[in-house]
């Protein structure tokens, strides 16, 4: 590659980009704007919830009692309240009208349920009320009752009644202040009543609590920073990438200027590259615009609202380290955003198509930004290894100074961070150098040209859009299929649950998509002669690799341990096992359904439906990431998406799914198998002592040799399939038809 | 200058199956001559001509540019070619001089060499008026005056011209069919497809008749006229694509009589001539 060339194409592009003046505007003015405006905005809002006085009706003033008065000509004591909460009480001190009369008819029905805070269940009297007290323009009405006084002086306990609207917002204001008023006129009353009969205040509150707050105001300030501002500046480094990417792919594209690009002498590595640098400019520079215009502009809002608010703690402004590790943390991830905005915008022929992709990126980067946002989020290995999140969890420990922590897993963190953007930049390199997607034909999207589509102009496959809605539509069926399925009692329960699934919720809605969108739903769903040595390969292959396999679950289990209830999910697996007539009947629904119908599913209809628009990697790794995907937990769905990929690769190699199924039936039969083997067994079969040796809670685990030996064998296998090609594949096989269990040991 | 040799492109279409765009096409132009290729709209020209200047790559097939493979060295291949086409548009943000100059530094040009180079070029193109005009300002003639400077400005010994007066005014197709023949005058290898008879007539010093992706009849005006017993090149053009045409139809229908069923839009893999 030539760096020279890298850098006139980035020059380029980067000054044709400044030329824009809708870029310019997305980049630098409206951030500059933006935050200003959204600031005077909220300080407005603000400035009107908090300190717009409440209208306080108050209805039997002159029950209360005269010695230490709530009321004083016509306000609040300020023995109760300062000058502040007495301006924004406004009281009216009424007499007996119609919304006392409706306050009282409501209170005699309902007065069993008043001390619940229960709003009358009579709706006729509820509803006048309501409508009274619209009509009256008063916030909330409090109504002491006509004995107050004398049941306070006899030291009987009585009630006031405060009538509010929760669902107005100035109803709930109103509440809160008259609350906090009338607790500490409760409490001084207490105090007297105490006093009075000289007893100790300390008799009914033998201790306080006092609460020390160890932080300072700087790591209080660094924890509230440290939450928003990575969010801030992901988000807008996401923003940032892709408008400038849809450019630079797709507008190219639409103005003609990419073929005469492509015609120069620039590689496309370079041409990418170029592009590459461009877009990560505009992402960085986007993102820190966004950043210092938000900081300065939140310093003011934050600081005026703490002043509104009289008190509460100013945040501050964001500590000044925090700024260098962003502006650190961006350079890797605006690399990983701007790879994959120009992959997949590398994809779209129009600007307009090229918008529609930012959905599914936002879909997918958003719940990764948010994820360490959540409460109890915590840095370890397991967070570290996931993309974006990791990052972030890492940038939240370097600006709170927990700096080593933030280093223990800096290296994971950069090795997730760093591999992600070889594999995007790959797939955007890949994404230039492929015909299909440069020079894609229209797939026109519309109700008349769909239908046209679907029943006239059928293809022998599926397309790259048909096969990402199958993926989707199992994703959604799954999730229905969780939301409504009970927990089996019984193992007849199970099985049918099972077959409903597999059967009902995979294969039917597959089938019925091959026949209906394809010619061919033969070769769709890859049921496909192959060479026959293929087959018992792929079951050999299933069982060699069966111990690296187990040690990859094991290590996954590790990182991301079960948080489900382990004890539950063994007496359940207990229940399934015992009650299986034998255990062929355990085969069959945790082995031989799942490799039929996730087979005919994702390494059939929805791996060749993507590779008609994509080259074989991206096919299988999108198929191997919806199959991972429909496996719920996310220890499963890392387990299945590895699996996946390897199935996927084998049956990309053979040129049919038979032995992909067969891999899948062998693969789960093992697993089953062996999570059904203890100790006992090798003390009662010898053999086994060959392969198996006693592991953790009285398990099987693979002994040295037998691991060695038998991972040596599945890799042989594995060239063996990797040399194959597909000229090589031929022979006749017959075609099946059917099966993911939700629980148990983790099959795929 | 330029061989090819049973240059094959297949497109894999969802919908329509394999589609033929190239089938078995050879061909040789040499330096100082323009090379004509003609032929009806979807004939294949530009899916040759983008293989030539190596956006596409080949089915099957060899394409050697100045001694070079399009497949093994696609990088080289383009320092020794200026592209210009109806889809090869200029940048709106960007003057014609700073077009020009990009991808005169894109060939790897030295900056002395290149502004001698540029000067040389918007003087005898009289572009002058252009140096400092955006694209998006530029009208269609502009634009495809600043094209072929900007094809040009590493001075290859191959340029290819894909329909380069597609959508032009006759002013304009003029001033660029002019250029084209300054250019064969400098000593140029030159491709030129088109789709106008009288355009190839003019200038072509070879002409090769495509039709569906397959070359028909090759050779110079004369020698075709006097091959076809023809007194029109015209009348030759439209004969043999009439010709192969109907070959193409016997071709079909022979194929779906043998499977019992009609024909319909497929396309023929396999035609010849008369």
């Amino acid at each position: 590659m030539n760096w020279k060339t890298v850098k006139h194409i980035f020059h380029r592009e980067l000054r044709d980009q400044l030329r824009d003046r809708r870029t310019l505007f997305t980049i630098a003015v409206l951030p500059l704007l933006m935050y200003p405006l959204l600031g005077m905005v909220f300080l407005q809002m603000a400035n009107f919830s908090k300190e717009h006085p409440s209208k306080i009706r108050i209805f039997g003033a002159e029950n209360l009692p005269a010695e230490n008065p709530l009321i004083v000509d016509e306000q609040f004591s300020h023995n109760f309240a300062d000058a502040s909460a007495q301006e924004l009480m406004q009281l009216e001190l009424a007499q007996k009208d119609d919304l006392w009369q409706a306050a009282i008819e409501m209170e005699e029905r309902q007065s069993s349920n008043l001390d619940t805070a229960q709003l009358p269940a009579d709706q006729e009297t509820q509803n006048s009320l309501q409508r009274l007290l619209d009509a009256s323009g008063v916030d909330c009405l409090v109504v002491f009752p006509k004995d107050f006084a004398t049941e306070i002086d006899g030291q009987l306990q009585t009630d006031v009644k405060i009538f509010a609207q929760a669902s107005k917002d100035k109803s709930r204001i109103a509440v809160t202040r008259i609350e906090s008023l009338l607790g500490t006129y409760r409490d001084k009353l207490a105090t007297e009543n105490l006093r009075a009969k000289q007893i100790s205040a300390a008799e009914i509150r033998p201790f306080h609590v006092h609460k020390f707050d160890l932080s300072s105001d700087v790591s209080k300030r660094a924890a509230v920073w440290s939450r928003v501002l990575p969010f801030v500046v992901f988000i807008w480094a996401l923003t940032g990438a892709f408008y400038p990417a849809i450019d630079l792919c797709a507008g190219e594209k639409e103005r003609g200027t990419l073929e005469t690009l492509l015609s120069s002498p620039a590689s496309r590595t370079e041409i990418v590259w170029g592009k590459l640098l461009t877009v990560m400019t505009f992402s960085m520079g986007t993102s820190m615009l966004n950043l210092f215009s938000m900081s300065f502009t939140g310093l003011f809002v934050i600081n005026s609202m703490a002043r509104m608010s009289q008190g509460a703690m100013a945040l501050g402004t964001p500590p000044f380290h925090a700024f260098g590790w962003l502006i650190v943390a961006l350079v890797p991830l605006s690399a990983l955003f701007s790879a994959t905005s120009l992959a997949i915008a590398s994809f779209a022929r129009s600007s307009k198509e090229g918008q529609y992709y930012l959905m599914p990126i936002l879909m997918i980067s958003v719940p990764l930004m948010m994820l360490p946002m959540m409460p109890g989020a915590e840095l370890d290995l397991g967070t570290s290894l996931i993309p974006i999140s990791g990052l972030m969890l890492v940038l939240r420990a370097l600006i709170e100074n927990r700096i080593y922590e933030a280093m223990q897993f800096a290296a994971p963190v950069l090795g997730v961070t760093f591999c992600c953007c070889l594999l995007v930049i790959q797939w955007a390199v890949r994404q230039f150098n492929n015909e299909k997607v440069l020079f894609r034909e229209s797939e026109r999207v519309g109700i008349g040209s769909l239908f046209r589509n679907l029943v006239r102009e059928r293809g022998a496959f599926p397309t790259f859009l048909e096969a990402v809605f199958c993926g989707v539509l199992l994703l959604v069926i799954r999730f229905f299929t969780t939301l409504i399925a009970t927990q089996p009692g019984s193992f007849g329960e199970f099985a049918r649950q099972t077959l409903i699934l597999h059967v009902g919720m995979i294969i039917g809605p597959v089938a019925l998509m091959a026949i209906i969108l394809t010619t061919n739903p033969l070769k769709t769903l890859g049921l496909n002669r192959t060479k026959w040595q293929t087959i018992p390969l792929a079951i050999l292959m299933a069982a060699c690799l069966h111990p690296i396999v187990k040690g990859f679950q094991e290590l996954v289990l590790r990182v991301y341990p079960m948080q489900a209830d382990g004890g539950a999910l063994q007496e359940l697996m207990e229940t399934i096992f015992s009650g299986a007539p034998s255990f062929i009947y355990i085969i069959l629904l945790f082995a031989l359904l799942p490799a039929i119908s996730e087979e005919l599913a994702f390494r059939g209809f929805i791996m060749n439906g993507l590779r008609q628009s994509s080259d074989r990697w991206t096919a299988i790794l999108l198929s191997s990431l919806f199959f991972g995907a429909t496996h719920g937990l996310l220890q499963q769905s890392i387990i299945a998406f590895f699996t996946g990929t390897l199935i996927g690769f084998i049956s990309f190699q053979a040129g049919s799914i038979l032995p992909a199924m067969f891999y899948h039936f062998t693969h789960n039969t093992v697993t089953v198998s062996l999570s059904q083997l203890n100790t006992s067994h090798l003390d009662s079969q010898p053999w086994l002592q060959m392969i198996f040796k006693s592991g953790e809670n009285g398990g099987l685990s693979y002994t040295l040799p037998a691991y060695f030996a038998m991972s040596m064998i599945g890799i042989s296998i594995f060239v063996w399939f990797y040399r194959l090609t597909k000229s090589e594949v031929h022979s006749v096989m017959p075609h099946q038809s059917e099966a993911l269990p939700a629980i148990g040991p983790i099959t795929v | 200058m330029i061989h090819v040799r049973r240059l094959t492109k297949i497109y894999k279409d969802v919908h329509m199956g394999d589609f033929v765009a190239l089938d078995q096409l050879s061909f040789d132009a040499l330096a100082g001559q323009i090379y004509g290729l003609l032929g009806p709209n979807g004939a294949g020209k530009t899916t040759a001509m983008r293989i030539l200047s190596t956006v596409l790559s080949p089915t099957s097939g060899t394409a050697l540019i100045n001694g070079i493979d399009v497949t093994e060295d696609p990088e080289e291949v383009r320092r020794q070619i200026g592209f210009v086409s109806n889809n090869t548009a200029v940048y709106d943000r960007m003057t014609g001089w700073e077009m020009v100059e990009y991808f005169g530094r894109l060939n790897g040009m030295e900056e002395g060499a290149l502004q001698d180079q540029m000067n040389l070029i918007f003087e005898r193109f009289k572009m002058q008026n252009l140096r400092d005009v955006l694209g998006s300002k530029m009208s269609t003639g502009m634009k495809q005056k600043v094209s072929i400077a900007r094809a040009m400005i590493h001075d290859p010994p191959v340029l290819i011209f894909d329909e380069a007066t597609s959508g032009l005014d006759v002013l304009v197709a003029r001033e660029v069919l002019k250029t084209v023949a300054q250019l064969r005058d400098h000593g140029k290898c030159i491709i030129f497809s088109t789709h106008i008879m009288r355009e190839a007539e003019k200038l072509c010093d070879r002409i090769g008749v495509v039709n569906k992706g397959k070359l028909l009849a090759e050779g110079s005006k004369v020698d075709l006229m006097q091959e076809y017993e023809e007194d029109d090149l015209e009348e030759l053009f439209f004969r043999l694509i009439e010709t192969h045409a109907a070959s193409c139809l016997d071709h079909e229908a022979s194929q779906y009589s043998d499977a019992g069923i009609s024909p319909s839009g497929v396309l023929p893999v396999e035609s010849r001539l008369p």
